[in-house]
């Protein structure tokens, strides 16, 4: 093909991008179509990649265990051995039960329904913060659900597949929660600026907000329950001589170590709801 | 049809990589190498046609679609760099590792800007300078390094026809 043909291919294909972009912006079921395909084509290797995971953990703590017992005692090194990997698993076992207790007993205190899922995943890209978990259309996960890990805001499910869910995490900038300072009772939207950091706008520059302050959602935007610890303010700041202050949030929870969540099956938005379907 | 059954392989493989694999031994807030596009810049030297233009732009798709969040920045920014460097392919040596690397610093920085210019134009995106940049040249110089890896694994595949005129 001569450069100019190849030139006239691009920039119709470029238009088209454009076009695509300024559609899906308009019209998300395009991109839940992508989540849908793409999550049901990386399923089976990203479940492959966490149990090889898990199974190289536990064969290297068994290896250095055995090493060190060996130079002990020798006799005791089976029973020693037995009780390790027992011990192992058990604590396993209480860290899974603490997990789900955590999620369970806040989804109970806020009188919530929700379903437990790990994470499998995180986006391909830098630019956006999400993550993979492996619930979805199949288990009752819906476009539009609040998620949430213990007593703390994660994201909300922008996607889903029969099996696995994406999650748009509160830190990318495309998130948005209503949210309330717990003491004060001042409003604002903690908004992620995408550096596993957030902020709190629309803070009127007279009203009285302090570092340390926990910030609750309000529940107002129909997603997230009300009473949910979004994250805590770590600075304030006057920016400029604008009308707000500059207020820097802490995400509750741990977005970079994410294990397991609770997709909040309750409280459902429900004009995704209906577009999802 | 052999070649768009391999490059669907790669698609699925370098979204894998760049989703689960990295991100797996890496922290949340740290950067990754961008694999797609790096297939992107050997197709734009080794298959300048409309055949290699339209597998960038599927590609750019597929990032785009693994996001979940908008669909066309990337396929914008990857149909960018393919037009850049396959305009190139005529003046420089590109078997050379110096020019791999090259190419897909330069890239990645193309694609990376359309992606935000798209971003910020059609999505609630804030562009902040420090970290942005910071991203921005981190992702560019970790895709840039393993451009004469993933170059010279691609040549052994041999999935591309010989359209490139020497």
């Amino acid at each position: 093909m001569n450069p100019p043909r190849l030139f006239l291919s691009g920039g119709f294909l470029f238009v088209l991008s454009v076009f695509l972009t300024a559609y899906s912006s308009s019209h998300p079921w395009i991109a839940r179509v992508g989540v849908h395909t793409v999550g049901e084509v990386m399923r089976p290797l990203q479940y492959v990649v966490r149990t090889v995971t898990l199974e190289i953990s536990d064969l290297w703590t068994q290896y250095a265990w055995l090493v060190e017992t060996e130079q002990a005692n020798i006799l005791l090194r089976e029973r020693l051995a037995a009780l390790e990997e027992d011990n192992s698993r058990l604590l396993e076992r209480e860290s899974e039960v603490e997990q789900l207790r955590k999620l369970v007993g806040a989804a109970q205190e806020h009188g919530l329904q929700g379903i437990a899922a790990d994470v499998i995943g995180h986006d391909s890209s830098n630019w956006v913060r999400s993550i993979t978990v492996d619930k979805g259309s199949l288990h009752g996960v819906v476009p539009g659900l609040a998620v949430i890990e213990g007593d703390a805001v994660v994201g909300q499910v922008t996607g889903v597949s029969p099996h696995t869910s994406r999650v748009l995490l509160i830190s990318d900038h495309a998130s948005a929660v209503d949210s309330l300072v717990q003491t004060s009772r001042v409003r604002g939207t903690v908004q992620g600026v995408g550096k596993g950091q957030c902020e709190l706008r629309y803070v009127l520059q007279e009203d009285e907000i302090e570092v340390g302050d926990r910030l609750i959602s309000s529940g107002m935007d129909k997603i997230f329950p009300k009473g949910i610890t979004v994250g805590v303010v770590a600075e304030v700041s006057r920016a400029g001589q604008g009308m707000f202050k500059r207020i820097q949030v802490k995400p509750a929870a741990d977005l970079a170590r994410l294990e397991t969540v609770l997709i909040v099956l309750s409280g459902a938005n429900p004009i995704l709801t209906e577009d999802a379907g | 049809m052999r070649s768009i059954g391999i490059i669907t392989v790669i698609a699925a493989l370098a979204l894998f990589l760049q989703g689960t694999v990295f991100r797996m031994f890496l922290p949340d807030s740290s950067v990754v190498p961008n694999l797609l596009l790096t297939v992107v810049a050997y197709l734009a030297f080794h298959d300048p046609s409309l055949h290699g233009l339209l597998i960038s732009f599927f590609l750019g798709l597929c990032l785009d679609l693994g996001s979940g969040v908008l669909v066309g920045p990337w396929a914008g920014g990857f149909v960018v760099v393919f037009i850049i460097l396959s305009s190139m392919t005529q003046r420089i040596f590109v078997d050379s590792p110096l020019t791999a690397f090259t190419a897909v610093l330069i890239g990645s920085v193309i694609a990376q800007v359309v992606f935000v210019v798209l971003s910020m134009q059609f999505r609630e995106f804030e562009f902040e300078w420090t970290t942005g940049v910071t991203r921005l040249t981190l992702e560019a110089l970790f895709s840039a390094f393993c451009a004469p890896i993933c170059f010279a694994l691609l040549r052994k595949l041999r999935l591309i026809r010989v359209s490139r005129l020497v």
